[in-house]
C-alpha cells in the first residue's frame, strides 16, 4: 500500500515538474522570433496611429510617439492627438510602467494588463518581449493562418504582470515571426485576436511590425487598426526616457 | 457525383468558410493581412476625423458629497450635503490655437448642527457659488515658443500634498479634496522647450489692480516669475524665482526642486525661500521664511497594485500655537504648523467593484494633531462611482485637526460624475 502511494506521489510530483517545464522546441521558436523582434542593438522612435472601430459609432483615431530602448528595458509613449488625450503618456522603466495624466499632473503606476487609450492593445505590444521570463511555454503542433503554415505555441503565465494569462502565438514557420496571438482569460474565453499584419526589416535579421490589427473578441464588430510611420533608428537622448520629458510634453 | 456527397461538400465548404472567416477576420469578414485593404481603412477613418478641424470638447467632474461629523463626546455633531463641479469647455482648431473656460460651482444643499463649530460657515442653499477656475487663449509661434494668457492655474514643483515651489498658484488649497478648487492667476505664460530644458516666463497681473489702491502704474504692481527645469541623468532639477515689483507685499521668492528614481523609489524634493526685505513704508516688514519637503513613492507588488508613499514637510512660517487662537485669517489648514508628515497606502484596482481602497495619516508635529482617514472606491456597473470615507482626528481642543473639537469622527459619502 505505501508503495502505491510513493508510487503516485512520485507520478504527481513528476506531472507537476513537467506541468512547470518549458517545452524545448516551444523555447526556440520564441528565441528565434524574440531575436528579430527585439531591437536591443540601437533604439528606434517611431510615430503610430490607432484607428478604433466600434459598432454603430464613430471611428476614433489616435496618435502616438514611441521611443525604444530594447536594451535597457525602456519606452516612452506619447499621445499627441487627439487634443483631448494630448500630453497623456506612458513611461516604462524596467518592471516600473507609469501613466502620465496631464491634467491632474500626476504619474499612476499601471501593469501590463492596462488598454493604451482604451483600445484594444496593451502597453507590452510596445516594448522588448521577454515571454520566456513570464511564460510557461508549450508547442501545440502546426496550423494555417490565412496561407501560411505556421507553428502554435501556448504560453500559460507565471507571473500575475502579464497583459492576458493564456495566449497562443501562431508563428509563421517561412520567416519565424508571429503573425497571430490569440489572448485568453485564465478561464480559456477568447478575449482578443492579435494580428501582425506586416512588418519592416530595420537591420539585418531585425524586424518591426509596420501593421497591426487586435480585434475584441468580446464587443461585436470593435477592433483596433496601428500603423506605424516613419521609423528611424537614431540614438535617442537619454532625457526622452524621463517622467520629466513626459510632464513636458504636455505644457 | 451523388447527391449525399454533393450536399457533404456544400456543408464541408460553408463550415470551413465561416471558420476560417471566425478564426482570421474576427468575424468581420475581411482578410486582416490584406494590406491593401488594411491601408484603405486606416486612411478613410483618418480623413474622416481629419474633416472636422475644430474640435469642441465638453466635459467636468461634478460631486455630490454628505458627511456627518461628530467631536467632543459624542454630544455634538455637523451634517453638511453638498454639490460640487469644475465642468469645462475647450474649442481648439489645430491650425490657430485653443481657448479654454472652466467654473467651478458649490451648492450647500443642506447644513445641520447642534452646536455649530466655527469652521462651519453658513451658506444660503438657494444661491450657489460661481467661480472663475479657468479662462484663457493657448497658441504658439512655430512650435518654437508657446503662449497662454488669460486666467489660469499653475502647477510647479514635482510634490503631491505640500507643494513649497508652486508659488504663482501658492499652493494646493487642499491634497485631500476631490475637487481642485483654485481660482486661476490673471497672467500670461510663455514657455521655451529646449532638447532637455524648459524655460518659462510667468507675468503675473493680479496686483494691478486693488480695491484699495485702484489701478497701478503697470511695472510697480506686475509680478513676474521665472522657471528653469533641466534633466540631468534621469533626475529633473527645477530652479524657480518669483519677484514681486510692487514691494508692497514684500515677497520675493526662490526655489529649487529635484526628482528621479532610484531602486524602485520614486524620490522628490522641493526647497523654498521667501524673502521680505525692509521696505521704507513699512520697517518692521523685514522677514524671511523657509520651506521644504521630501517625499517617495514606491509600489509594493508585482501588479503595480499597492503604493506607499511618504511627505515631509518643513514651514518655518508655522507656529507652535493652537489654530484656534491664532488671528482670524490666520489660519491656512495644513500651512500652519512647523513640522508635517503625510503618508497613504492605497490599493487600485483591487477587485471589479472595489476599485481603490485607501488608508491615510496627516500629522502636525507641531501641535501634535493629526487626521486618519480610510477610504474605499466603489465602482458599480452602469452607475457612479462612490466614495465611501471615515475619518478620526484628535488633538488637544483648537488645535489644527482638532480645531472643532477633539475626538472627532466623520463619515462621508460622495458620488462622482466625471465626463
Amino acid at each position: 500500500m505505501r508503495s502505491v502511494f510513493f508510487a503516485t506521489l512520485l507520478l504527481l510530483t513528476g506531472a507537476a515538474a513537467f506541468a512547470q517545464t518549458n517545452d524545448p522546441r516551444a523555447v526556440r521558436i520564441i528565441e528565434n522570433f524574440e531575436s528579430k523582434l527585439n531591437l536591443d542593438a540601437f533604439d528606434v522612435t517611431s510615430d503610430f496611429t490607432l484607428v478604433q472601430k466600434k459598432a454603430a459609432e464613430a471611428d476614433r483615431v489616435l496618435r502616438l510617439n514611441i521611443y525604444r530602448r530594447d536594451a535597457a528595458g525602456l519606452f516612452t509613449i506619447i499621445f499627441t492627438y487627439p487634443d483631448s488625450e494630448k500630453g497623456k503618456g506612458y513611461l516604462r522603466q524596467g518592471d516600473d510602467l507609469y501613466l502620465y495624466l496631464p491634467t491632474t499632473r500626476e504619474f499612476v503606476f499601471r501593469n501590463r494588463k492596462d488598454d493604451i487609450g482604451s483600445t484594444d492593445v496593451r502597453t507590452d505590444i510596445f516594448g522588448r518581449l521577454t515571454n520566456l521570463e513570464k511564460f510557461n511555454v508549450r508547442f501545440e503542433g502546426k496550423a494555417t493562418v490565412s496561407k501560411w503554415e505556421c507553428d502554435v505555441v501556448r504560453f500559460d503565465a507565471k507571473v500575475p504582470d502579464v497583459s492576458f494569462p493564456i495566449q497562443k502565438w501562431y508563428v509563421r514557420v517561412s520567416d519565424g515571426l508571429p503573425i497571430k496571438v490569440e489572448n485568453f482569460s485564465a478561464s480559456e474565453a477568447l478575449l482578443r485576436t492579435f494580428y501582425y499584419v506586416d512588418f519592416k526589416q530595420v537591420a539585418a535579421g531585425k524586424y518591426i511590425f509596420t501593421r497591426f490589427l487586435a480585434v475584441n473578441n468580446l464587443e461585436e464588430g470593435q477592433r483596433t487598426l496601428i500603423t506605424v510611420d516613419n521609423v528611424r533608428t537614431t540614438r535617442i537622448e537619454d532625457y526622452i526616457f524621463t517622467k520629466a520629458y513626459l510632464e513636458r510634453q504636455s505644457r | 457525383m451523388s447527391g449525399w456527397k454533393r450536399l457533404s461538400a456544400a456543408v464541408f465548404f460553408i463550415l470551413s468558410a465561416a471558420a476560417w472567416a471566425q478564426t482570421d477576420a474576427g468575424g468581420s469578414g475581411d482578410d486582416p493581412y490584406d494590406t491593401g485593404q488594411f491601408d484603405e481603412a486606416v486612411e478613410k477613418s483618418v480623413k474622416e476625423d481629419e474633416a472636422a478641424k475644430v474640435e469642441v470638447l465638453f466635459g467636468g467632474t461634478f460631486l455630490l458629497q454628505d458627511y456627518i461629523s461628530s467631536y467632543g463626546t459624542f454630544t455634538d455633531w455637523t451634517s453638511e450635503l453638498k454639490l460640487l463641479g469644475k465642468p469645462f469647455l475647450k474649442v481648439t482648431d489645430p491650425r490657430l490655437g485653443s481657448v479654454f473656460l472652466s467654473y467651478s460651482i458649490a451648492s450647500t444643499l443642506y447644513q445641520a448642527s447642534n452646536n455649530p463649530p466655527p469652521t462651519l460657515v453658513p451658506t444660503d442653499p438657494f444661491v450657489p457659488v460661481f467661480a472663475l477656475s479657468e479662462f484663457f487663449v493657448s497658441f504658439d509661434f512655430g512650435k518654437a515658443v508657446f503662449l497662454r494668457a488669460g486666467n489660469q492655474i499653475n502647477s510647479w514643483g514635482p510634490s503631491f500634498f505640500w507643494t513649497p515651489v508652486d508659488f504663482v498658484n501658492r499652493e494646493r488649497a487642499n491634497a485631500l479634496s476631490a475637487l481642485d478648487v483654485r481660482a486661476g492667476v490673471p497672467s500670461l505664460k510663455v514657455h521655451v522647450p529646449f532638447s532637455r530644458a524648459n524655460l518659462f516666463l510667468f507675468v503675473d497681473f493680479r496686483d494691478t489692480v486693488s480695491a484699495a489702491d485702484g489701478v497701478g502704474a503697470f511695472f510697480r504692481t506686475v509680478n513676474t516669475a521665472l522657471r528653469f527645469d533641466l534633466t540631468l541623468g534621469g533626475i529633473e532639477f527645477g530652479l524657480t524665482g518669483y519677484l514681486d515689483a510692487a514691494s508692497g507685499r514684500l515677497v520675493n521668492k526662490y526655489g529649487l526642486d529635484a526628482s528621479g528614481n532610484f531602486l524602485g523609489f520614486d524620490l522628490y524634493t522641493e526647497q523654498a525661500v521667501s524673502l521680505r526685505y525692509e521696505h521704507e513704508e513699512n520697517p518692521q516688514a523685514f522677514f524671511e521664511s523657509y520651506q521644504a519637503c521630501a517625499g517617495f513613492s514606491r509600489t509594493l507588488d508585482e501588479l503595480k497594485e499597492w503604493t506607499l508613499q511618504a511627505e515631509f514637510f518643513y514651514n518655518s512660517a508655522g507656529t507652535d500655537e493652537r489654530a484656534a487662537t491664532l488671528p482670524p485669517g490666520a489660519f491656512v489648514p495644513f500651512y500652519t504648523g512647523r513640522y508635517y508628515l503625510f503618508a497613504s497606502l492605497y490599493r487600485a484596482n483591487a477587485d471589479d467593484v472595489l476599485s481603490r481602497v485607501e488608508a491615510q495619516v496627516i500629522v502636525n508635529f507641531s501641535d501634535l494633531s493629526f487626521l486618519a482617514r480610510l477610504s474605499a472606491v466603489f465602482s458599480f456597473a452602469r452607475t457612479l462611482p462612490v466614495t465611501v470615507s471615515v475619518s478620526y482626528a484628535d488633538g488637544d481642543n483648537g488645535d489644527e485637526f482638532a480645531y472643532a473639537g477633539p475626538h472627532q469622527f466623520t463619515a462621508t459619502v460622495s458620488a462622482n460624475f466625471v465626463f
